[in-house]
């Protein structure tokens, strides 16, 4: 009960803060007509105009990097799974060190992906500050992420499950494709909306791999700004870029926050 | 079906290990033909470890070292592939998963998968058998993780049962029922034994007293798990001699 009463609370408080901090950054932003902004060139250096081109940018990076990592995710996985499922004790190893890596993958901090990104996609194989730098660097961040999570919601389906898929004489094929798979299915989707919401904030290692460019991106060898960088070196570049900063943070929670909703539907429909 | 349909499983000298203990300790035992077999025993000592065993349900099963073997018609149970032994062995867990799915998928589903019964056929079968376990056939609709405990038991023997394995391993299948539901299931497993061998892991002295055969499974002075009665209810419960059993027949208190 006393653990209920803590978690209601904290969650309030989490939404009465997130309101806050939406409300200090709306009125902060300034007059201004938002549909202009978010459509609208950035100019002198994003210190007027709009957000529109960066809002592409950012669709591109996180869209191509979200693919790579669900790609990198799934491969793990399929690795996983199957090295759980042979008989040798070097495979069981070899799943449990991968299923460790992925931990630790996932808790990594962003910067210092974004510095070994740097290091390795930009410098080593010659990318340089390019938006396919940054996706590789996001992939990096995300595909953990990714896997731990799917990983997750189909262990607990597996082990509830499987066991009796077994035991009906169900086809290991039948028993992930009609019952594993489906039931994970409210999982895989809160893991990819959840990385989404990442691939959206993430500043730390993309200002160091993406760029600041604010021209809508025409290949991915290009620097192309995201949204979060956008905003960030706004604040850090760009004097007198508070309140165009405050406008970008404003819509990066309003995108976050309808991409988060769905979550909660989610978690009240896998706790029946 | 009839008896000769029905194959033999054998269990002979099987020890169960795992890195640190000794499960069981040279189970011998062998079920021959139809009918229904209870086995007995303290919680703990071993039973559902030797149920799961014989339905070749151990997972993790770098965790365990086997000794002895488990025959199925001759058969080490390792030889049989899996089609062919969960065609003949049927098993139900004392915690069964319900399938994500209603309760009318969850039994008519596997029956189209596996026995490639025709829906309709699948449907008919299972509210027939539904009605005979004292299961509300207005429930079939229900998704199947909101029915009680008791219900999703009963549901998951219905499911096992309309598979039609000619043996059917039951753990603990009345923990969840209450007396009334209890005996609509074990009259239901009466009938079903003319046609297949029922074995049932079970606490419920008075289910195991309506089998024909009782075999009673306790951890001795020695570590693991051995048979330490085995033959009708009444050889088994009410002998003087064997005095763990006799009291453990009766819920007196008594010493391991």
């Amino acid at each position: 009960m006393t653990l209920r009463i803590i978690c209601a609370t904290s969650h309030w408080l989490l939404l009465v803060l997130g309101i806050s901090i939406g409300i200090f950054m709306f009125v902060n932003a300034g007059d201004r007509n938002w549909f202009t902004f978010i459509v609208a060139q950035p100019l002198e250096l994003g210190l007027s105009g709009g957000i529109g081109p960066v809002l592409v940018n950012t669709a591109i990076v996180v869209g191509i990097a979200l693919a790579i990592s669900v790609m990198t995710a799934v491969a793990s996985i399929t690795l996983i799974l199957s090295m759980e499922r042979s008989a040798s004790r070097i495979a069981h190893h070899i799943a449990a060190l991968t299923r460790g890596l992925l931990s630790i993958g996932a808790s990594t901090p962003r910067l210092l992906v974004g510095i070994g990104a740097a290091t390795v996609f930009g410098n080593w194989f010659g990318l340089g500050i390019t938006a396919l730098c940054g996706i590789l660097s996001l992939a990096c961040i995300l595909g953990p992420i990714m896997a731990n999570g799917l990983i997750h919601a189909l262990d607990q389906q597996k082990d509830r499950l499987m066991p009796t898929c077994i035991a009906l004489g169900l086809s290991m094929s039948q028993t992930w494709l009609r019952y594993i798979a489906p039931a994970a299915l409210p999982g895989l989707l809160a893991t990819s909306i959840q990385c989404v919401g990442r691939g959206l904030g993430d500043a730390a290692a993309l200002y160091l791999t993406s760029g600041t460019a604010l021209a809508i991106l025409g290949s991915i060898d290009q620097p192309a700004a995201t949204l979060a960088v956008y905003a960030y070196s706004l604040v850090l570049d760009v004097a007198g870029g508070i309140k165009n900063a405050y406008a970008a943070g404003f819509v990066l929670l309003i995108l976050t926050a309808t991409l988060q909703t769905p979550l909660i539907y989610l978690n009240k429909d896998t706790s029946t | 079906m009839n008896s000769t349909n029905i194959p033999t499983i054998d269990i002979n000298k099987y020890s169960l290990h795992t890195p640190t203990a000794l499960i069981l300790n040279s189970i011998s035992l062998k079920f021959e033909g139809h009918g229904m077999v209870a086995i007995v025993g303290p919680s703990g000592h071993g039973k559902s470890t030797l149920a799961h065993s014989v339905a070749r349900m151990l997972n993790d099963y770098t965790k365990w070292t086997a000794t002895g073997d488990i025959l199925m018609s001759d058969r080490s149970l390792s030889q049989w592939d899996e089609r062919s032994l969960r065609s003949r062995i049927g098993f139900v867990m004392q915690q069964p998963a319900m399938l994500p799915h209603t309760v009318a998928d969850n039994i008519v589903t596997p029956q189209t998968l596996i026995n490639n019964t025709d829906v309709a056929t699948a449907h008919r079968c299972a509210s027939v058998l539904m009605y005979a376990l004292g299961l509300s056939h207005h429930t079939l609709a229900t998704r199947a993780h909101k029915l009680s405990g008791g219900e999703q038991q009963r549901l998951a023997i219905a499911r096992a049962v309309l598979l039609s394995p000619p043996v059917l391993i039951l753990d603990e299948p009345t923990s969840a029922l209450d007396p009334l539901a209890t005996a609509t299931l074990i009259q239901y497993l009466k009938d079903l034994t003319k046609r297949s061998r029922v074995i049932m892991i079970t606490h419920d002295i008075e289910s195991a007293r309506s089998c024909e055969r009782v075999v009673f499974l306790r951890c001795g002075e020695s570590q693991g798990a051995t048979i330490t009665a085995d033959g009708s209810p009444e050889e088994v419960f009410d002998d003087p001699s064997k005095p763990f059993e006799f009291q453990f027949a009766r819920r007196l208190p008594m010493h391991h």
